[in-house]
């Protein structure tokens, strides 16, 4: 769990919650005003008892007094609880206010990151971060604020008014407040490495878990003993341990916390009976602090729940706003514009961050018009050097020239616009086909988009579906094969009508059924374009302009088809790997006569 | 609602012994809070009368605060502290019991629409059990109790008050309940907004890719908006509705004090010259006040928990009764071929109602076959090895393994009968040597790098790190798609069992990833019954049987040269096959 924040002070923490809730400054503060308002009416009945008792101790007591008190006590019940569901209401509403825009503010944050910050993390942190992390912020805000705020600033003024009335007597009352409060802090202070176990248990409680529904099959036939459910078991044990262990040291300081925050009367009585004794104070005088004292101290003890999951809720701000603060990928001021699409990659090195470099000195260029393929074993950084041509990352060194203009040099925007990207793995949206589609350009019309799925060879599988272009592919029934998910997507990429095409193993995902279809699909959305391709399948890149044979991030070979061949390196090691591969038959020997069979090399040639 | 706390308790009835101590201990707790307010009426009460105390007196009244304040810490800490713990420990123990309840469900329970539903229970709502037992229970019970014992007091002091006590907690009550009853609604509608911005938000997640590549950022934003804002004004409805009943409900308790006082005033004579014994017990009964009522205000905002209990408890209790494989028996059941003959007898199958996916298959697999299924995407290929691995159930027909339908079968039974290495391979994270030895992890070292090099993955897996101890990132993301398929055969290898199913990814890997995987096949295949969906017909043309599959119905079979021969559905596709083989990108 080492990209949880390390360690952040529970103050730090603190300043942070108020510094993501500043935009609603206003309301919380019109909140914890009614709060406060409301918080002294809730002296009311205690000054309403203390007067009864003392016209009862006095003698003076009569039911017309008493009646008037009554009314006094009824009517400021009503006052109270209408102020106070004023001032939840206010502050409810503010902390769902914060909470949808801290979840967008994340959102939009997530989309300027470098996608090497998310490959560093959990998945299941960045998610719990948008859901859980900020959900926690509506309790303290929606509560804990107009609550804490208005407890405390009565508690103040209350307590100067008593020892105006009593010093002594009202020591006695006040004394145990602020030692509950230290309890309360000595139990929250530094708790951040429980917060970390428990967070981190139920991480991996849950994204095993969820790992394990997503594989049926696994948890079926490979769980006899047990071996594959472990690991949600030991997630499941060890958050019970982080909350056992973060529940008893809070039954130890957070009830302490409780007993004295609730201890009425306890001092009050032993001292004012004793300076009663000494005739140092009257019975009134008693009977008042002894009233009020009570009275003051019952709003605090709302802090006794909230102290229980407050260095959660810091824990998480923390979390939030290290997401939020962290480095966006750079953009120009000056955006230069390139002058035509031929690519150069110069010197280009890179690395994930884990140590390893991805890519070392690729040097390349990519002519206009031309088709350039990528090939080699996985890991070899074919992916990561297509994507840095739409700056999912930056390079480390050297620089990717679009028209002579440094990627970096130009808007992302009209970077972007460039290029259309086909990726292996075919994402949808749970959206409309249509809303899919028009990912590649919003304001396509009905009719373009028909012009594209036909061109995609998708569009008479779109139209066989139950609401045409309208359907939502969210729904699980609509089951959309591998191949025709990606078909939709090339319908996309073609929408773009950029003059770059990025495949990265587009073809990946062709079963015999689609992959006539793909192909056509590719065919049209290549036509007249530079395109850039990473592909797995040798055969379908033999008749490339340009051939890059890349083997641990650099590029052992260039050439084309014939050319490579006739090298005798390894991109004929590879050609040979494939024939071999063609030749290994379940249930039968391996054929030698597919082995031998020579490379015919106009099999995929130019033109066919 | 109330119900839901008594199902609650059910649930934890292993746990009770704790429980009542905690739940006990706490409410002594509570009661030990009035005792300084006794000691106040007594001291009152006594001045009232214009007695006057002595030093040795505040010496006593000190001891009885002190000592109550501590006895009420001791009985509250160790409250809280067996409380807290046994709600997490009922928490820890129905996860558990969850968890090994969806394993023996239908896959069908636990996937696909379901899988989410199954993971908020597993998570959420088996969480909110313990928050509930820790934090609402104690103050509902508190609330009921010190009232009612404090009333018992009224009731000798001045029977008038209890009755106007207890009128108007019994008033505040179905306030509180019709508040409760309005959220109910509300709650349910905001569960499902919750439930489905939450995906938008892991959607976007899981789709930046998508999003940086065509600079949407902006437009799926404001789809994610969207959902956010149904969320906020599915809570500020709650709110809203609930705000009127919870103020009126805080109200009227908090008016309990002017109810008490009024009444206090209409038993006083009118012209101040009550008799002392009324005086006294007035004030006994104005002091009590004090603490009559507090634990009932927090009752108030802690009722408002009950209908997330409710919510939880009932997904809770529908995953607990969940049929674990309807009547399976417990017993083994004898088998033919060592378990290696598989046969499909008028088998009808569908994931959801209405539609079948596979209609009237017969099929029968010798032990030690390759059988191929070859046909268009959505033939029910898939689902028909799926049908093997019991992962679904025939609704009409038979599928047998050994002569023995797998529904008579226990499920364990089924289930080691069969190994598989499906299209989505599900390595989970871990070692690699605990991903092999999955099926028997007490499986020794040298089985699994035995298996490991008959999968051809032996050499790369030395190359990880730590070797065998490496751990593959969630979704063996660590390892390339080839690498993850030869690890599943290395785990279908270990496992040993007599059938093999196999799906063949669609993807492409490179050719060195590829030639290395199809020699792991083959491995895998040797002395076992092998059932094969087949994408690239070049792995399957040696093949004893191939079965050509369309709209879940078998065409036709043979071996591959019959199957060409006949010049039918199978001879096309293979010839389409071809054509696509020859294809390349160029200008």
């Amino acid at each position: 769990m080492s990209e949880l924040p390390d360690r952040p002070e529970f103050t730090a923490g603190l300043r942070v919650v108020a510094r993501l809730c500043r935009p609603a400054k206003r309301r919380m503060i019109v909140s914890s005003a009614l709060a406060i308002v409301s918080t002294a009416f809730e002296l009311v009945p205690f000054v309403v008892l203390f007067l009864a008792l003392r016209d009862l101790v006095d003698g003076t007591a009569t039911t017309g007094g008493f009646v008037t008190l009554a009314a006094i006590a009824a009517a400021s019940s009503v006052v109270r609880f209408v102020l106070w569901s004023r001032a939840l209401h206010i502050s409810h509403v503010a902390a769902f206010d914060i909470v949808r825009d801290l979840r967008l503010d994340v959102a939009r944050k997530l989309a300027t990151l470098p996608l090497g910050w998310f490959s560093r993390r959990h998945s299941g942190q960045v998610q719990r971060a948008l859901t859980e992390d900020v959900q926690r912020l509506e309790v303290l805000l929606a509560h804990a604020i107009p609550e804490l705020v208005s407890a405390v600033c009565f508690w103040v003024v209350a307590a100067i008014w008593l020892l105006a009335v009593d010093p002594l007597l009202a020591l006695a009352a006040l004394v145990f407040a602020p030692i509950a409060f230290f309890v309360l802090w000595l139990g929250l202070r530094d708790r951040s490495d429980d917060v970390r176990r428990s967070t981190a248990a139920s991480d991996e409680l849950h994204a095993s878990a969820a790992e394990l529904l997503r594989h049926p099959h696994v948890l079926r036939l490979f769980d006899a003993h047990g071996a594959v459910t472990a690991p949600t078991r030991a997630g499941m044990d060890a958050h019970e341990a982080a909350e056992v262990r973060w529940s008893t040291s809070y039954a130890t300081l957070g009830t302490a916390f409780r007993t004295l925050i609730t201890a009425d009367f306890v001092a009050v009585l032993p001292v004012g009976v004793w300076l009663l004794v000494d005739g140092r104070v009257d019975v009134t005088s008693l009977l008042l602090v002894l009233l009020l004292g009570a009275g003051v101290h019952q709003p605090l003890e709302r802090a006794y729940r909230l102290g229980f999951r407050l260095s959660w809720i810091s824990y998480g701000a923390a979390v939030v706003d290290e997401m939020l603060r962290a480095r966006s990928l750079p953009e120009t001021d000056e955006p230069q514009t390139p002058t035509s699409d031929r690519i150069e990659f110069r010197d280009v090195s890179f690395s994930h961050g884990d140590g390893a470099e991805t890519l070392a000195g690729v040097s390349l260029t990519v002519e206009p018009g031309h088709v350039t393929a990528f090939v080699g074993p996985s890991g070899a950084g074919k992916s990561t050097l297509v994507r840095l041509l739409a700056r999912f990352w930056d390079v480390d060194d050297g620089a990717i020239l679009i028209g002579g203009v440094d990627v970096r040099d130009m808007s992302v925007g009209d970077l972007l616009a460039r290029q259309a990207l086909v990726f292996q793995d075919a994402f949808l949206f749970a959206d409309t086909v249509a809303a899919n589609l028009r990912v590649g350009r919003s304001d396509a019309t009905d009719a373009e988009l028909e012009e594209a799925c036909r061109a995609a060879r998708i569009h008479d599988r779109i139209t066989a579906l139950p609401d045409g272009y309208r359907t939502d592919l969210g729904d699980s029934g609509v089951g959309l094969s591998g191949g025709e998910r990606q078909r939709i997507t090339i319908a996309r990429a073609m929408l773009r009508d950029a003059p770059i095409v990025v495949l990265d193993e587009a073809t990946a995902m062709a079963d015999p059924d689609n992959e006539a279809a793909i192909q056509s699909a590719i065919a049209e959305l290549v036509a007249g374009r530079t395109l850039v391709v990473v592909a797995h399948r040798l055969r379908t890149v033999v008749g490339a302009d340009q051939i890059v044979v890349l083997d641990g991030g650099q590029v052992v070979e260039q050439g084309r088809h014939d050319e490579l061949l006739a090298a005798d390196g390894r991109y004929r090691e590879m050609w040979d790997d494939m024939i071999a591969a063609e030749g290994v038959r379940l249930g039968g020997e391996v054929d030698a006569d597919v082995v031998a069979t020579p490379v015919d090399a106009s099999l995929g040639g130019a033109g066919s | 609602m109330t119900d839901s706390v008594r199902r609650l308790l059910r649930l934890a009835r292993p746990e009770r012994s704790a429980l009542l101590r905690g739940f006990g201990a706490n409410m002594i707790a509570s009661l030990l809070q009035v005792v300084p307010a006794v000691v106040a009426v007594v001291v009152v009460v006594r001045l009232a009368d214009g007695e006057t105390f002595s030093s040795d007196d505040v010496v006593v009244i000190a001891a009885i605060c002190f000592g109550s304040l501590g006895l009420r810490y001791g009985f509250a800490r160790y409250g809280n502290g067996v409380l807290w713990v046994v709600a997490y420990q009922i928490t820890g123990r129905v996860r558990r019991d969850l968890l090994a309840r969806m394993k023996a469900a239908p896959p069908s329970a636990t996937s696909g629409d379901n899988a989410g539903r199954a993971l908020t229970v597993l998570t959420y709502d088996a969480g909110k059990l313990a928050g509930f037992l820790s934090w609402e229970m104690p103050v509902l019970l508190a609330g009921a109790i010190v009232p009612v014992i404090v009333l018992i007091v009224y009731a000798f002091l001045a029977p008038w008050l209890a009755v106007v006590a207890a009128g108007v907690a019994l008033l505040a009550i179905p306030v509180l309940r019709f508040g409760i009853g309005r959220v109910m609604d509300v709650y349910a509608e905001r569960r499902r907004l919750q439930g489905e911005a939450t995906e938008r938000m892991l959607e976007y997640v899981r789709g930046i890719d998508v999003i940086r590549a065509h600079a949407i950022a902006g437009e799926r934003q404001q789809r994610f908006a969207e959902a956010l804002d149904g969320i906020r004004d599915a809570d500020v409805a709650s709110v809203d509705r609930l705000t009127p009943a919870y103020s009126a409900f805080q109200s009227l308790i908090d008016a309990g004090v002017a109810a008490i006082v009024l009444t206090a005033g209409l038993l006083l004579a009118d012209d101040g010259t009550s008799d002392s014994a009324t005086v006294s017990s007035l004030i006994a009964a104005l002091l009590l006040t004090t603490v009559l009522f507090r634990p009932q205000l927090d009752v108030g905002a802690r009722a408002l928990h009950l209908p997330e209990l409710a919510a939880s408890m009932r997904h809770v209790e529908e995953w607990m009764s969940l049929p674990a494989i309807p009547d399976r028996p417990i017993a083994h059941v004898t088998l033919t071929d060592g378990g290696a003959t598989v046969e499909f007898r008028s088998v009808t199958a569908g994931y959801q109602p209405d539609v079948d996916v596979v209609r009237g298959v017969d099929l029968a697999v010798p032990a030690g076959s390759v059988t191929a299924l070859v046909g268009p995407s959505g033939a029910g290929k898939t689902t028909l090895l799926r049908l093997v691995a019991g992962l679904l159930s025939p609704r009409t027909g038979e599928v047998t393994i050994g002569g023995a339908d797998l529904e008579e079968m226990p499920a364990a039974q089924s289930a080691a009968l069969v190994s598989a290495v499906f299209q989505d391979v599900g390595v989970l994270s871990g070692t690699v040597a605990s991903a092999i030895s999955s099926a028997d992890p007490g499986v020794s070292h040298d089985r699994i790098e035995e298996v490991a090099r008959a999968a051809h993955i032996h050499d790369r897996i030395l190359e990880l790190p730590h070797g065998y101890e490496s751990v593959v990132g969630e979704e063996g993301r660590t390892l390339s798609g080839g690498e993850r398929q030869r690890l599943g055969i290395a785990r279908a290898l270990c496992k040993n069992a007599p059938v093999v199913l196999l799906d063949e990814a669609t993807s492409a890997l490179d050719p060195t990833n590829e030639r290395l995987l199809r020699e792991a096949l083959a491995n895998l295949v040797r002395g076992r019954t092998l059932l094969v969906v087949a994408h690239r017909l070049e792995t399957i043309r040696g093949a004893d049987r191939i079965v050509f599959v369309d709209e879940g119905s078998i065409v036709e079979s043979g071996t591959h040269d019959e199957l060409v021969d006949r010049g039918g559905r199978y001879a096309s596709f293979w010839s389409t096959r071809e054509q696509a083989a020859g294809w390349s990108l160029a200008r």
